[in-house]
């Protein structure tokens, strides 16, 4: 149950944003994409999801090709969080994370009391019960977001491709997606995450890429490669290390 | 209770059936010859039994039936176009379908042509722009919907520059025919029994597939991630919404604001679910149209008027309300 990436060169707009990749994401790691805005995060975390077609090589999943799966069958192996899902949902918050059930769902009409049962563990998750029956274009920016997390959840995969899960979140839903996402990991579960935030993927990523503006990809442990010196090429700035209570984290110095 | 709770759907159901009857028993009671509901249900029952039999088995319950039909498939087009395009202004003739039936069934009147051939130059105009539009258009994927929203938009302007030359060529004597065609009108319903059979084909379709339309309607991106094929899925809900189209086209030429507004007028009651939306709508399109078409018949009677005028007379204030409401 690994995600692998083999020569994999991804492009967009005539941009070549990685060339030749190699990856395997594992069960039971979790992986961290970081780099600057516009290095393609997005684009490759949508090319390993299967939703952005590679200029060269290939991305598999079980040793099978992405593209000899249906898209169903792909759905119900993994969840993609989105950064932008490019629509407007009118349905109430629960139906809206119900869709989460949609590769697994056997009935024509209806959705069945179990998958009902797993939205509603995952409206708890989230903290999401209370705002179950509003409608999803309601809500904040910050509880929309704990939706799509409750939905990517409720599709229960064996892979995460989640891109920025973080954004918009206050400081108790970050530490709470966070932790929600190291127990899938402890589960068994590959992860794969699109993040800003250093402190984040120092403490739950076991692995990270470090994706440069200029298509170069660094990969490895975490603990080689979040390092200043590599993180200040990254970002190209300068960075500072803070430390305290056994943690370790950079921010950008002014 | 607030008064923007949403409702039950299955109350909604039910409220709504009801208003059916209602509107198909008015619609069957009232004309030149007025029936009272009891004659109306014994006439019914014994179909050759007297005149007031034969009123409402020849001359109402056809049109009354094409009617209820003709809303249903709009309001249905409607639903299923503005989950394929994202947008929620868009109607059943925003394709340029109802373009093409126009200056099909224009032509044809200039000409001088029966009814029958009329009927075939819309259904073959109305098939032609169908093709044009999808041929020109329709590429699978996120950012292309736009694409085929502006083509149906201007071959929609194209077919109406045409359509007013034809106006402007025609004799005045022929000019008035046109414009009950453009504004829509029951009196002539062609090929009702398809219609049905297309409206319950393409009606059972989607209440199958309805799932899979949330999933659309939460985004495109999304819904390839939740395991939608969209290349097919978007060229089935092309297909399935124009032929609704041409199905309505024949039974009242193009009559505007039933596909545009049930759709809108059931999410604003709180039920945007489609298992819920599209029996909903289609219940409230045919009960809406027969309102109107009965309106239209009986108001100024003898004289006929175009029902498209009611649809739009009745139905403007009402949306215009439910959206303060909702404010």
């Amino acid at each position: 149950m690994t995600l692998q990436a083999h020569n994999l060169t991804v492009a967009i707009g005539g941009k070549t944003l990685c060339h030749d990749l190699d990856i395997s994401i594992r069960p039971g790691e979790c992986w961290g994409i970081l780099g600057q805005n516009g290095a393609g995060k997005s684009t490759l975390l949508r090319t390993l999801a299967g939703l952005h077609p590679p200029q060269t090589g290939a991305v598999s999943w079980q040793a099978v090709a992405l593209q000899n799966y249906t898209r169903r069958d792909l759905a119900r192996h993994r969840a993609v969080l989105l950064q932008n899902e490019g629509g407007e949902f009118w349905g109430s918050v629960l139906d809206y994370v119900l869709l989460g059930r949609f590769p697994h769902r056997t009935a024509w009409f209806r959705y069945s009391a179990q998958d009902h049962a797993i939205a509603q563990q995952a409206l708890t998750h989230m903290e999401l019960t209370e705002l179950a029956a509003r409608p999803l274009n309601t809500l904040s920016g910050g509880e929309r977001q704990r939706a799509a997390i409750a939905q990517a959840w409720a599709q229960q995969a064996q892979c995460y491709l989640l891109d920025e899960p973080l954004q918009h979140l206050d400081l108790r839903h970050q530490a709470q997606t966070m932790q929600m996402f190291t127990q899938l990991r402890e589960q068994g579960c590959a992860v794969l995450m699109v993040l800003h935030d250093l402190f984040w993927a120092q403490r739950c990523c076991d692995h990270v890429l470090l994706q440069f503006a200029d298509g170069q990809i660094m990969q490895g442990p975490a603990s080689e490669l979040l390092t200043r010196t590599h993180l200040q090429a990254l970002y190209q700035c300068s960075l500072r290390e803070v430390t305290g209570e056994g943690e370790r984290s950079f921010v950008a110095s002014v | 209770m607030s008064t923007s709770e949403p409702m039950s759907p299955r109350l909604l159901f039910i409220l709504l059936l009801s208003a059916a009857v209602l509107s198909l028993s008015l619609a069957l009671s009232n004309g030149a010859l007025p029936l009272s509901v009891a004659e109306v249900a014994h006439a019914l029952w014994h179909p050759a039994d007297g005149i007031a039999s034969e009123v409402v088995w020849q001359l109402r319950l056809p049109r009354v039936l094409a009617a209820f039909t003709c809303g249903s498939l709009l309001a249905l087009a409607g639903v299923l176009l503005q989950t394929l395009l994202r947008n929620p202004l868009a109607d059943p003739y925003i394709l340029g379908i109802s373009g093409g039936a126009a200056v099909g069934a224009l032509s044809a009147m200039l000409l001088g042509v029966g009814l029958v051939l009329i009927q075939l130059c819309s259904f073959s105009g109305a098939l032609l722009a169908m093709m044009a539009v999808f041929g020109l258009g329709f590429r699978s994927g996120e950012r292309n919907v736009y694409r085929l929203l502006l083509t149906g938009v201007m071959f929609s302007a194209g077919c109406g520059a045409l359509v007013s030359l034809l106006l402007t060529l025609a004799p005045s004597a022929q000019v008035q025919g046109m414009l009950f065609w453009l504004m829509g009108d029951l009196s002539h319903p062609q090929g009702l029994p398809l219609a049905a059979g297309v409206l319950l084909l393409v009606g059972t379709g989607a209440m199958i597939f309805s799932g899979g339309l949330d999933v659309l309607a939460g985004g495109l991106d999304k819904a390839a991630a939740l395991g939608i094929a969209l290349n097919r899925w978007q060229m089935a809900l092309y297909f399935a919404a124009a032929a609704l189209t041409v199905m309505a086209l024949q039974l009242g030429g193009s009559i505007g604001f039933v596909g545009l507004l049930i759709p809108h007028v059931i999410r604003l009651l709180g039920v945007s679910i489609h298992r819920w939306l599209i029996p909903l709508s289609i219940l409230l399109g045919g009960s809406f149209l027969v309102a109107a078409d009965t309106l239209a018949r009986t108001l100024w009677a003898p004289l006929q008027l175009p029902v498209g005028v009611f649809t739009a007379l009745l139905g403007v204030p009402v949306m215009l309300w439910l959206l303060g409401r909702r404010a």
